[in-house]
């Protein structure tokens, strides 16, 4: 007797343990089971902050100061993240042209990577490795004075919440 | 009292499971997967974490029902604790039966969560995938490492996935075989309690 209302007294408490929580869940939120379950509005944030992870403007990335010889040159970069988590930039290449002639006049890399925090703005040098055919162009199609160059085929390659983004920039004007 | 009588009083393997059952809620998740830094997904039976894009998400049904599911290990413990360290009295064998397989379930119930959940994530990613992105992801079951693949337009992305059960989970299969063993063992010790009388026969 007292066995079997022990048992049927332990069989309750273990519905009420799953049935309880259930009810109470539901009169926080208002009866509302979806709510309860789970909140649209955290999706929203979340959606909010992967827009803004490669949202790219005109001003993200602009071309300041530059400077290219027959010895090589640099070019100053402006970059202001849009992204609300920290990245690093590993490597930024691509071809510095005669955009008059569309000829390829040097090559450009990133010496080495850039940290850069949410929001930050930074500026970082690209270096300049002439090409073979450089100075002959630029003696015969520009009397010896080298042109202000455009960057093409541009590669960034971007590290950031773990994962390795690779973004072809294409025609670069800054 | 002589020391072998005393503890013939006593199950020790369902005292074991018993104490161990009582620490299980508080040593953290038995699973857990990553995707990247992007993405964290920690699980067990009594709690949740999920935090993507640094934003935590919460459902409050899963807190309470977690909630529920804590308190109820919580008294199996202490129960099959009782009902070990006192198995000649008429109350040890409910309350021994009430919480002895509690684990044991979690482990089970959690393993095939998870194997549905893997299989309904794969086919998601399958299906509802833009048709100007190419994804290149195949979710391991249960544990394991793959890499995510993302190009489109002018930009592609890897980022490792990781998923593994932790040391707490390996805890707690123990401690669901601590669970089956008390179970088993748990009649020897309470067949010191007196019979119950024969009906007599008419």
């Amino acid at each position: 007797m007292k066995e079997g209302l022990l048992k049927l007294g332990l069989r309750l408490l273990g519905i009420l343990l799953y049935v309880g929580p259930l009810l109470a869940a539901l009169s926080v939120q208002g009866g509302d089971f979806m709510k309860a379950a789970f909140d649209p509005s955290q999706v929203e944030k979340i959606q909010q902050k992967m827009e803004n992870l490669f949202q790219f403007s005109e001003n993200t990335m602009v071309k300041e100061n530059s400077w290219l010889g027959e010895n090589g040159g640099c070019v100053t970069v402006r970059f202001t993240s849009t992204s609300p988590f920290p990245m690093r930039i590993e490597n930024f290449s691509g071809w510095a042209s005669c955009p008059q002639h569309r000829v390829r006049l040097a090559w450009f890399e990133l010496p080495q990577p850039v940290e850069i925090n949410p929001g930050e703005t930074k500026r970082f040098t690209l270096t300049f490795t002439p090409t073979l055919g450089a100075s002959l162009h630029v003696f015969l199609q520009h009397l010896g004075v080298w042109p202000e160059t455009e960057l093409e085929n541009a590669r960034m390659k971007i590290r950031m919440l773990g994962a390795e983004i690779e973004l072809a920039l294409g025609e670069y004007e800054g | 009292m002589s020391w072998r009588s005393a503890s013939m009083k006593v199950n020790p393997v369902g005292a074991v499971a018993g104490a161990l059952i009582l620490l299980l809620p508080f040593l953290g998740p038995w699973w857990h997967a990553s995707l990247g830094e992007a993405a964290v997904v920690e699980l067990s039976p009594f709690g949740y974490r999920v935090c993507v894009l640094g934003e935590l998400l919460h459902s409050t049904l899963a807190s309470y029902l977690l909630l529920g599911a804590k308190v109820s290990v919580i008294l199996g413990g202490i129960f099959l604790l009782l009902g070990s360290l006192f198995p000649g009295r008429w109350w040890s064998r409910p309350l021994v039966r009430f919480g002895v397989m509690k684990v044991f379930w979690m482990v089970i119930s959690l393993v095939v969560f998870l194997v549905v959940a893997s299989f309904v994530a794969n086919f998601l990613l399958r299906s509802i995938r833009p048709e100007d992105v190419t994804l290149d992801l195949s979710l391991p079951f249960l544990t394991g490492s793959s890499e995510l693949r993302l190009s489109g337009g002018n930009m592609s992305a890897s980022m490792p996935v990781d998923l593994h059960f932790t040391g707490v989970f390996w805890m707690a299969v123990v401690v669901a075989g601590f669970g089956l063993a008390a179970r088993i063992t748990a009649g020897r010790f309470q067949g010191a309690l007196p019979a119950k009388p024969a009906k007599p026969n008419k």
